[in-house]
């Protein structure tokens, strides 16, 4: 059987899904692959400038996280089922937003992050400080209508990272945000004002506040 | 990267609230985290 006849017996084929091209990150806007007082991008950066490629369907439509991919949302770290963590309580809440300012409903966002004692639940982890096991260190859920999450978790705490001799890398929470499609995932992390340990942890582009929807 | 500290968003007797917005591409995205 041929295509046509195929698509013949089951009615016309559907319009195809409309492309929409991402606009190509401009110099600056993200920090470079490679900046050697950061240790580790040394062998993460790739050694040759990246190829351009046209942008995929699945690139700029999906898979996107929609309402029930996310399975049940975990938006209270402090109580994993057992006992109520160590630490101080915050909410840490914001809007996810696209590049031209608008909220991003229903879509999935992640976080992770050490305990209040700077100790991730995690086998890799080896830095001699206290596992809380009312601590796991993982939310997600997806944003509501207007692009909105919630979480309710402790502080982390600062914990050393050998980058350089006695660094210790301020207190921060990890987030994976995929937004409309595959094109916009990025991965970040949250760090809080005023962190002395800001000023000497080494970064490719300034730390830049969140206020507002400029990132 | 580095979030606000919200008063309004703390909860009375309770907790401390940060706000943190994420802009995903363009001009004002948040940078991607090392």
């Amino acid at each position: 059987m041929t295509r046509d006849r195929a698509a013949s017996a089951t009615g016309p084929p559907p319009a195809p899904a409309p492309l929409t091209a991402f606009s190509r990150p401009r110099p600056g806007e993200q920090p470079p692959y490679l900046y050697e007082p950061y240790a580790s991008t040394i062998k993460r950066a790739p050694r040759r400038p990246p190829l351009p490629l046209s942008h995929t369907l699945s690139e700029t439509t999906g898979p996107t996280f929609a309402r029930g991919w996310a399975g049940t949302p975990l938006t209270d770290l402090t109580r994993p089922g057992t006992g109520e963590a160590l630490g101080q309580r915050i909410i840490v809440a914001g809007r996810l937003l696209d590049e031209n300012g608008r909220p991003i409903p229903r879509s999935l966002v992640e976080i992770w992050q050490c305990n209040a004692a700077g100790r991730y639940l995690h086998d890799g982890d080896v830095h001699d400080a206290p596992i809380d096991p009312n601590f796991v260190g993982f939310g997600r859920m997806l944003t509501d209508d207007a692009g909105e999450y919630r979480f309710l978790t402790v502080k982390p705490g600062a914990y050393p990272w050998r980058n350089t001799h006695n660094a210790w890398r301020p207190a921060h929470i990890h987030f994976s945000l995929f937004g409309n499609a595959i094109a916009t995932r990025l991965i970040t992390q949250m760090y809080f004002p005023e962190d002395p340990l800001l000023a000497t942890t080494p970064s490719s582009s300034p730390y830049r506040t969140s206020r507002r929807g400029t990132g | 990267m580095i979030c606000d500290y919200e008063a309004t968003l703390s909860q009375a007797e309770y907790a401390l609230g940060y706000r943190f917005d994420i802009v995903l591409r363009g001009r004002t995205s948040t940078p991607m985290g090392q």
